[in-house]
């Protein structure tokens, strides 16, 4: 199955922790290849297999905590 | 320690790097995937792990440390020490060089010199260097504001920066150069410089109804000041005060996250910009006399200017705390001598607010203790002590400088016209105008010169004057004919001690008032 990437900007990440728990959390959800979040440009781009789709991983995101929106 | 409860073992353990909501959801998370912990729960203020593990066995802290090994975090079945896991909020991961004890008050001692060196530079009457009325030039409006920037200005608006170094702090990853972690400070003075320019430019042209009363921005400065405390608490470490978290709230980082994270960059800029509603006692006397000059451009010129004067003060305070949050051992007591010196400033601000709205400050109780007045009703024992009566108005001379009234207190008859003739023996900086709720509008006072304010009391009761920031004041006590101050007289004693204008009327009663006769 081909993988795609999505990028979502997740403006209140604050400190080192948010992007590891975002990584965590994205990568436990069956379907997520990888999860590569930064603090510095607060975004987190993820690949994923077909059936994973972009509206479950903005609600994992923002079940953390945060709020999560996709930028091109 | 671990307790056997039937098949399952609860193990509490102590964790220190924690620094934030995010750590706690981490270290669950992670525990969760080990297949026999049941459950496992982080406390952020208290610093502790509770797992539940199957069976009899438990997991000693070392396998937990090397499990989250790269994650910052120490595991231990001890308290990591009282003050140690001080939490430091806004993320800036939590050094742990070893505390020595001396170590420990290495940070008040600090704050304590810059204290005293704050305070001493006020009595020195450094604040009366310089002083401006109408007709001094531009320039001196920067010299003004470059005295203001170390003294009055850099309680209250320095305080401001420090608390807030420490939030735009954690925008920035470690690594961020200096210049982008100095990128907020920047701003913010920008935003000053350009806020009063053109605030001044309002004032110039619109005039009087734009400012805020004496009482308003006394309010204000207050609010902002319990602010300060807030945060100054949580620099110190002080876990309680990590609930407060100073962020925006989600909704409006959700509406503004499109321009992706846009809304962070542009805060300080307008934070400077509001300063303007944020006087210290130069602030004051600078707006009061760009209101004077009429012109929108002078009224500009004179602010920008002053602002200007303000930004080496506290760009240098903005600057320093970067520096010294961005390395890693000085970060934790750097941040206990802000916290503490952002505690002393907002108590040092709300005490002479208080003053300005007529309340009895720090130095009144004190002074009030000092001369044995018990608080409560003034009833003056015995035949009052009133201002001599000239031309059936009661008169009411002093002389005012920049440390204080004197004579300082007054007792009037309630009803009658009542003239106040104040020479102004030497006031500068914020002194140079007496306001009080006993008449409209203010004093306002030029060095040599008397001024007359005419105004009669209608209620009796005791009424303190002060200077633009409430830092020099005295007492009117309005008596009945029963020659009592009436029911519901503010206890206050007169004896207020003038301390200067920015001096600290905080701590105890700052400095004997010169003889006063009354």
């Amino acid at each position: 199955m081909s993988t795609k990437t999505i990028k979502f900007s997740v403006p209140d990440m604050h400190c080192e922790s948010c992007p590891k728990l975002i990584n965590i959390t994205l990568e436990e959800i069956p379907g997520v290849v990888s999860s590569n979040a930064s603090l510095k440009d607060k975004t987190v781009i993820v690949s994923h297999t077909e059936k994973v789709s972009p509206e479950l991983l903005i609600s994992a995101i923002e079940e953390t905590g945060y709020t999560a929106t996709i930028t091109k | 320690m671990s307790k056997n409860k039937g098949k399952t073992t609860l193990t509490k353990y102590f964790i220190k790097g924690l620094h934030c909501a995010s750590c706690e959801l981490i270290i669950e998370k992670k525990l969760k995937k080990i297949e026999d912990v049941v459950s496992a729960d982080v406390s952020l203020s208290k610093g502790t792990l509770l797992v539940v593990t199957k069976g009899n066995d438990s997991y000693s802290p070392e396998a937990f440390n090397d499990y989250f090994g790269e994650d910052g975090y120490t595991f231990s079945s001890k308290p990591f020490g009282v003050k140690k896991t001080g939490v430091v909020t806004a993320c800036s991961v939590d050094s742990d060089e070893s505390d020595t004890g001396s170590n420990k008050y290495q940070p008040f001692l600090i704050a304590g010199l810059f204290l005293m060196g704050f305070y001493i530079l006020q009595k020195t009457g450094l604040s009366s260097l310089i002083s401006v009325n109408a007709s001094s030039t531009l320039p001196v409006f920067f010299l003004f504001g470059l005295l203001a920037g170390v003294s009055s200005c850099a309680a209250l608006v320095g305080g401001l920066v420090l608390s807030m170094s420490k939030q735009w702090m954690s925008r920035y990853a470690d690594d961020d150069s200096m210049v982008t972690k100095s990128e907020p400070h920047i701003l913010f003075n920008i935003g000053r410089v350009a806020g009063y320019g053109l605030l001044g430019a309002v004032l110039g042209l619109v005039g009087n109804f734009f400012r805020l009363s004496p009482s308003f921005s006394a309010m204000l400065v207050i609010a902002v000041s319990i602010v300060m405390v807030l945060l100054g608490l949580q620099m110190i470490g002080v876990k309680a005060a990590n609930k407060f978290q100073f962020r925006l709230p989600k909704s409006v980082t959700r509406k503004v996250s499109d321009e992706n994270n846009y809304q962070g960059k542009l805060a300080p800029l307008f934070m400077g910009a509001l300063t303007f509603f944020l006087p210290c006692g130069f602030t004051v006397t600078a707006q009061a006399l760009a209101l004077a000059s009429g012109s929108p451009l002078q009224g500009a010129m004179i602010m920008g200017l002053f602002a200007l004067g303000t930004v080496p003060g506290l760009l240098a305070i903005g600057l320093g705390s970067t520096k010294m949050l961005a390395n890693k051992n000085t970060s934790k007591n750097f941040s206990t001598v802000a916290g503490l010196l952002v505690l002393a400033f907002s108590a040092f601000n709300i005490n002479s607010q208080l003053s300005v709205l007529g309340l009895s400050n720090a130095g009144d109780i004190i002074s009030g203790i000092g001369t044995k007045q018990v608080l409560g009703k003034t009833t003056t024992t015995g035949k009052a002590n009133f201002v001599p009566l000239v031309g059936g108005k009661q008169i009411i001379k002093l002389n005012a400088s920049a440390s204080g009234y004197s004579p300082n207190r007054f007792q009037i008859r309630v009803g009658v016209p009542t003239k106040m003739e104040v020479t102004d023996t030497g006031t500068s900086g914020c002194t140079n105008a007496i306001i009080s709720k006993l008449f409209e509008g203010q004093i306002d006072l030029t060095p040599g010169q008397v001024s007359i304010k005419e105004f009669t009391p209608n209620k009796a009761g005791v009424y303190k004057f002060t200077c633009w920031m409430g830092m020099v004041s005295g007492t009117i006590e309005v008596l009945d004919d029963a020659g009592s101050v009436g029911a519901d007289a503010l206890p206050v004693e007169s004896g207020a001690k003038g301390c200067g204008c920015g001096g600290g009327g905080g701590s105890g009663s700052c400095g004997a008032n010169k003889l006063s006769i009354n």
